[in-house]
């Protein structure tokens, strides 16, 4: 059996007004943790929302599971009013995460909260292996790069609105860096419009990408087909897949953002 | 006190009351990893077409206040892909299989009712209600002749237990229930999804993109309720009652207001253990007012 139930939180610290990280118990059936999965947990136990959040793993280690989480709704932020000491029910962990494969130019892109996850990443990357740059892009304050820069040769960081930090796109520095560098695999999440550039742009390159992808969910196990990803099949054909059991991560090569 | 769980939806026999409503548990493995489904009465699949669908493009689901509105569209592996990979699966647990089919045309129900006549499932669960597809679906089930002559024909082509789902999006649900319960249904499943629509208000469009969508979860839970009620007191066959099914105590009211079984739906999206916990409560319920077999409890209104 997986596992679904509850968890103390141990840990709590704002990191932004708005952005919050809850650390719990990492319980025993909780089994194997891939960076890039995620937990659906329950926002609260009076039951409303209705449907559990996904929320993906950005740190853990044999005690703790770590979430970084934005408020943004009635879910998350009910979700980040639970104080240390109180259980929360969740399920997890989910979905397929990222390929940690052995390489020796990898490139991190993270952007907004999708920098969460990329976190997640880089704190189980074999060190030795591989020589790591990170592209992180913010709205505002940008957080939780301590955990890049020291495990990273070059950071890029991007913020729309705060001075003394890069503005535009992280796409920017990756069409640079890609030019120089050799990557031997990219992993990328963030907002929609970022991830289709960042896909365009490997893709075009020929440098393999994994992508974190996000849809709304309901069940989060593959079972209600609420959430898909519209990814190739054979050389003509699409097919419908399931962002929660299929994905979340998918190889930019399979992807195929429709112009919305 | 030992209580009897064991409940005959007219030929199908059930070990007890607790269903999974189609569309709600694909083919029963997702939810495998999280309860035994040997603990289930019956798992009605992912509505069946005949060939294979990719279901619909684009934002699929919007969440309200205590539901949810979904436009998954049938995606599904097609009838023969059932048979082949999923009927053996679940055959390997101890619950009855109803296979929830899905036509264009009469002539599609039909031909899936025919082939899945020759196939190992306890129950054809004829959808003649659903809102997410373009032709058929919802038409068939709220147009009275239509009803009458879909039902008609696809009794004629299966000699298996036959239900017949209806849909809440009518004027007058007894009228249907009439009709279904005339053409020689054995048992009726509701409610269907409720017809619903979301705006996101600074994109200035629906939610999702056919526009509407079925609401369901708590928030049809009355509306359901009042439905199975109305037809308990127009037919004879018996009920499977569902919509919003959540708690024990939700099982409990659809019982009392005249379902012989439950199926529980979008409760398990929240809670994956939702129908054990049910069942569970269902018996207990039984244990503090006195009853000995669930069948008593249908319809058992002051
Ligand atoms: C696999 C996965 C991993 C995720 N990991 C994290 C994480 O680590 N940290 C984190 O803070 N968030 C994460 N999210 C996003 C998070 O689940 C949503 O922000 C949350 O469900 C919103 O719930 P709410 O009730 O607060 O907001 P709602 O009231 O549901 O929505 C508020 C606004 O956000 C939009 N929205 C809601 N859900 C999504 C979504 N999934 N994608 C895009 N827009 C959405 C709504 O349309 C609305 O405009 C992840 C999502 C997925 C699918
Ligand atoms: C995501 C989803 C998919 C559904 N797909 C089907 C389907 O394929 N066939 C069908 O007869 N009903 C389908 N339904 C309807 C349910 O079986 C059920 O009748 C309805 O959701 C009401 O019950 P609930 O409120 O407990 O979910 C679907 C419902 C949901 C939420
Ligand atoms: S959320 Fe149910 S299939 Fe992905």
């Amino acid at each position: 059996m997986r596992f679904d139930g509850f968890s103390k939180i141990v840990d709590k610290d704002w990191i932004q007004d708005d952005v919050v990280m809850i650390s719990i118990e990492r319980v025993a059936e909780m089994g194997e943790i891939i960076p890039g999965q995620f937990f659906n947990i329950q926002a609260s136990a009076a039951g409303y929302p209705m449907l559990r959040r996904p929320i993906s793993v950005s740190g853990y280690d044999e005690k703790t599971v770590t979430f970084t989480v934005k408020v943004l709704g009635a879910g998350t932020k009910q979700l980040s009013e639970h104080r240390v000491g109180e259980v929360i029910k969740l399920m997890g962990p989910l979905g397929n995460g990222f390929e940690r494969v052995k390489a020796k130019k990898v490139l991190i892109i993270g952007g907004g909260i999708g920098v969460a996850p990329m976190k997640g990443l880089i704190e189980k990357l074999e060190q030795p292996s591989s020589e790591i740059d990170v592209i992180l892009g913010f709205k505002d304050h940008p957080y939780l790069t301590d955990s890049f820069r020291t495990r990273c040769q070059r950071l890029a960081l991007f913020s729309e609105t705060i001075s003394g930090f890069r503005k535009g796109y992280v796409t920017e520095a990756l069409e640079e860096w890609i030019k120089t560098t050799a990557y031997e695999m990219v992993y990328a999440c963030g907002p929609l419009a970022m991830l289709r550039r960042v896909a365009k742009t490997l893709n075009e390159a020929g440098v393999p990408v994994q992508l974190l992808m996000e849809e709304k969910m309901a069940c989060g196990i593959g079972a209600c087909l609420v959430c898909t990803c519209k990814t190739k099949k054979d050389d003509f054909n699409f097919k419908l897949s399931r962002m929660c059991k299929d994905g979340p991560m998918f190889y930019g090569s399979e992807v195929i953002f429709d112009e919305n | 006190m030992k209580t009897n769980l064991c409940v005959d939806l007219n030929g199908l026999v059930l070990k007890n009351p607790v269903t999974t409503a189609s569309g709600t548990y694909g083919f029963g493995r997702e939810y495998g990893e999280y309860l035994d489904l040997s603990l289930l009465g019956a798992i009605s699949v992912k509505g069946l077409t005949l060939e294979p669908r990719e279901g619909n493009e684009g934002v699929r689901i919007a969440e309200t206040p205590m539901g949810m509105i979904n436009s998954v569209g049938l995606q599904n592996p097609g009838v023969h892909a059932f048979i082949e990979h999923e009927i053996p699966f679940l055959r390997s647990h101890d619950l009855k299989i109803i296979a929830n089919i899905n036509g264009n045309t009469i002539e599609e129900y039909c031909e899936m009712a025919q082939i899945l006549d020759h196939a190992d499932v306890d129950s054809i669960e004829l959808n003649i209600s659903c809102p997410n597809v373009k032709n058929g679906g919802l038409a068939f089930g709220t147009n009275p002749k239509v009803v009458q002559e879909v039902v008609s024909r696809v009794r004629k082509s299966t000699s298996k237990h036959l239900m017949v789902k209806l849909s809440p999006n009518v004027t007058d649900i007894k009228e249907i229930a009439r009709i279904v319960e005339a053409e020689g249904a054995d048992c009726l499943s509701l409610i269907n999804t409720v017809s619903g629509m979301a705006i996101d208000i600074y994109k200035r469009r629906t939610v999702l993109k056919r526009g509407s969508g079925g609401l369901s979860g708590p928030a049809i839970k009355p509306i359901a309720l009042k439905l199975v009620n109305d037809v308990y007191h127009t037919v004879k066959i018996p009920i499977l009652g569902m919509g919003g099914i959540a708690t024990h105590e939700d099982a409990v009211e659809f019982l009392l207001a005249g379902a012989s079984a439950i199926a529980v739906g979008t409760a398990n999206f929240s809670n994956p253990k939702a129908p054990v916990e049910i069942l569970e409560g269902i018996q207990r319920y039984m244990v503090q007012m006195g009853y000995s077999s669930v069948t008593q409890i249908t319809g058992d209104l002051k």
